[in-house]
């Protein structure tokens, strides 16, 4: 099994590397895209801060990557592009070609076939919404080569998709941070609006609700308390879940947290190391300890990517 | 124009217009209805001489084993009738099956949160025609569809408006209101809401349907728009139709009779 981690600048490759990435993963925002579309509209669901700012720096990125073995991967995961986007995307691919970077995540259909003359491979991001066998059929056919499984599955159902599908593509499953609410694929809010919405996403605003077909006031008071309860869900570990993922043929790990300081990246990488390297002969209390020491809190089902 | 309804019971479409009946479902696969209910809807439809659509949602792979039995009865019952899909595995099922195939409003992907409408009007053109368009305003995608038998695209009626133009890709495309869908969720905020060990949880568990119990009106200063929380998924009302639709390939409506999940 091994780490995909999330990676902002040229200057914290190496750091990425050496505390145990095998993988990374990255976005590029140049300043024409930027003129054109603002951080609203970003090729690849980030804005300026969690983005390299020229293929410049991805080539910089690739090489040091390159010279420790290790592959990198470029974020073209918008939801979708438009027909005024296609030219501006296509230079962006092939600029990114220019680079030797490994890989290319994507989701939007006529990119991903754009992309059966690309050398390196196709990984399909979450945004493609995989959430069945016949998804990760329909993007194998297309040349896809990795899919990156929804947040929006169960840990049997992982298990099961995993064991249904072990020969066709690579899989790779969210580990650690930024859990979604609501499916990335389908979501059709805004993340960067302006300086509020970048701090308070849409799905986060502590909303007055109104229940509607109810006037049994405990049950009310019972709703409320439950969405407050979801609205302060972080959803940021499946330590545990790791173990069984490996054993049902998972190979891929991903940490998110493009845009976190090049510190917490370490910690996370050292923490989902030291699960996989432990597997075999660790148990899920183990792996809490573990938490708790390279956390210094519990952690809880509030924060579990996979709870059950 | 051709005017659908998607409906939810016959008792809805009292005193609606039709050419068309939308059935189904589009957000949860533990709501896809029974064979049962579906054969009771066909023969309504077959009753009223009106064209039938069945509606699919987002599924794992129970629900496509569920999906391939409701199809095999739409095979014998309403052979070449059309399946409207939200999901690839979906549209992959239903390719192989020889139904009639329409990209639903969940993969034919528009940005849609109201809260865009604090600064639209700030933004660059490039950017407003962007908010404006969907995945399959790209003639790469439309020319995919073509090729792969895709004959409708369909869209929501977005607060930002709709500059699409559909009218040489080959396709035809269809606009739902007023109910946008905002976003869609598996860890449903409603599983277990009314029992005390709901409330603290969250993630993708089995449920006793409170959603057929249970509706939210979510409103702040921050997001100009009143939100739905209709079972799984968020909505926003917008009743205003953007002019000149059939000029650009949109040929029908289809007006939604009640947030259906």
């Amino acid at each position: 099994m091994k780490i995909v981690a999330p990676l902002d600048n040229v200057a914290e490759t190496g750091a990425l590397l050496k505390g145990g990435a095998d993988e990374i993963f990255c976005g590029v925002l140049t300043e024409r895209w930027q003129k054109l579309y603002s951080d609203i509209i970003p090729p690849n669901k980030r804005g300026m801060e969690s983005n390299l700012h020229s293929f410049a720096e991805l080539a910089k990125v690739v090489n040091i990557a390159h010279s420790y073995g290790k592959k990198v991967a470029l974020t073209l995961n918008a939801p979708f592009y438009s027909d005024e986007q296609v030219e501006l995307v296509k230079e962006q691919v092939s600029e990114a070609v220019k680079t030797d970077v490994d890989a290319i995540i994507c989701s939007d259909p006529w990119l991903i076939r754009f992309l059966q003359e690309f050398k390196g491979e196709v990984h399909i991001s979450t945004i493609g919404v995989s959430l069945n066998s016949e998804t990760i059929s329909f993007y194998k056919a297309l040349g896809a080569k990795r899919i990156i499984l929804p947040r929006h599955l169960s840990h049997d159902e992982i298990v099961e998709l995993s064991k249904k599908n072990s020969n066709k593509v690579d899989l790779e499953i969210f580990g650690l941070n930024e859990s979604c609410e609501n499916v990335d694929g389908y979501c059709g809010f805004y993340h960067r609006v302006d300086e509020y919405n970048k701090k308070l996403f849409s799905c986060r605003i502590p909303y007055d609700i109104e229940i509607i077909g109810s006037k049994n006031m405990s049950i009310n008071r019972r709703i409320k308390t439950r969405m407050d309860h979801i609205r302060s869900c972080s959803s940021i570990c499946g330590g545990c879940s790791i173990p069984e993922f490996k054993n049902a043929g998972l190979s891929f790990i991903k940490i998110c947290g493009r845009g976190m300081p090049t510190s917490y990246k370490v910690k996370d990488i050292s923490f989902i190391r030291f699960v996989i390297d432990n597997t075999d002969k660790i148990t899920k209390e183990e792996i809490k300890k573990k938490y708790l020491e390279v956390y210094g809190r519990q952690c809880s089902l509030k924060d579990c990517y996979y709870p059950r | 124009m051709e005017k659908a309804v998607f409906f939810k019971d016959q008792k809805s479409l009292e005193g609606k217009e039709y050419d068309r009946l939308y059935y189904g479902n589009e957000f949860c696969e533990r709501l896809i209805p029974s064979i049962d209910d579906i054969k009771k809807v066909i023969e309504f439809v077959k009753d009223k001489r009106v064209n039938f659509s069945f509606v699919t949602p987002y599924v794992t792979d129970k629900g496509i084993a569920d999906l391939e039995r409701i199809f095999e009865v739409l095979k014998t019952k309403v052979p070449g009738c059309e399946v409207i899909v939200n999901d690839w595995g979906v549209f992959r099922l239903v390719d192989r099956m020889g139904f009639n195939i329409v990209i639903g409003r969940l993969l034919n992907k528009q940005k849609k949160g109201p809260e865009i409408m604090r600064k639209f009007d700030s933004l660059s053109e490039e950017s407003k025609k962007f908010l404006q368009s969907c995945a399959f305003d790209n003639g790469l995608n439309q020319e995919y569809a073509v090729k792969k038998g895709i004959t409708r695209v369909e869209l929501d009626n977005i607060f930002t408006g709709i500059s699409s133009d559909f009218s040489k890709s080959g396709l035809k495309a269809s606009l739902y209101y007023p109910y946008i869908y905002i976003t869609t969720t598996r860890k449903c905020k409603l599983n277990s809401c009314d029992s005390i060990r709901g409330s603290q949880r969250q993630g993708i568990f089995a449920c006793k349907k409170e959603c057929t119990k249970y509706q939210f009106k979510l409103k702040h200063d921050l997001m100009p728009k009143e939100l739905l929380q209709i079972g799984n998924t968020l909505f926003a009302y917008n009743d205003t139709l953007p002019i000149k639709l059939e000029e650009r390939g949109i040929d029908r409506l289809v007006f939604i009779t009640e947030p259906i999940i």
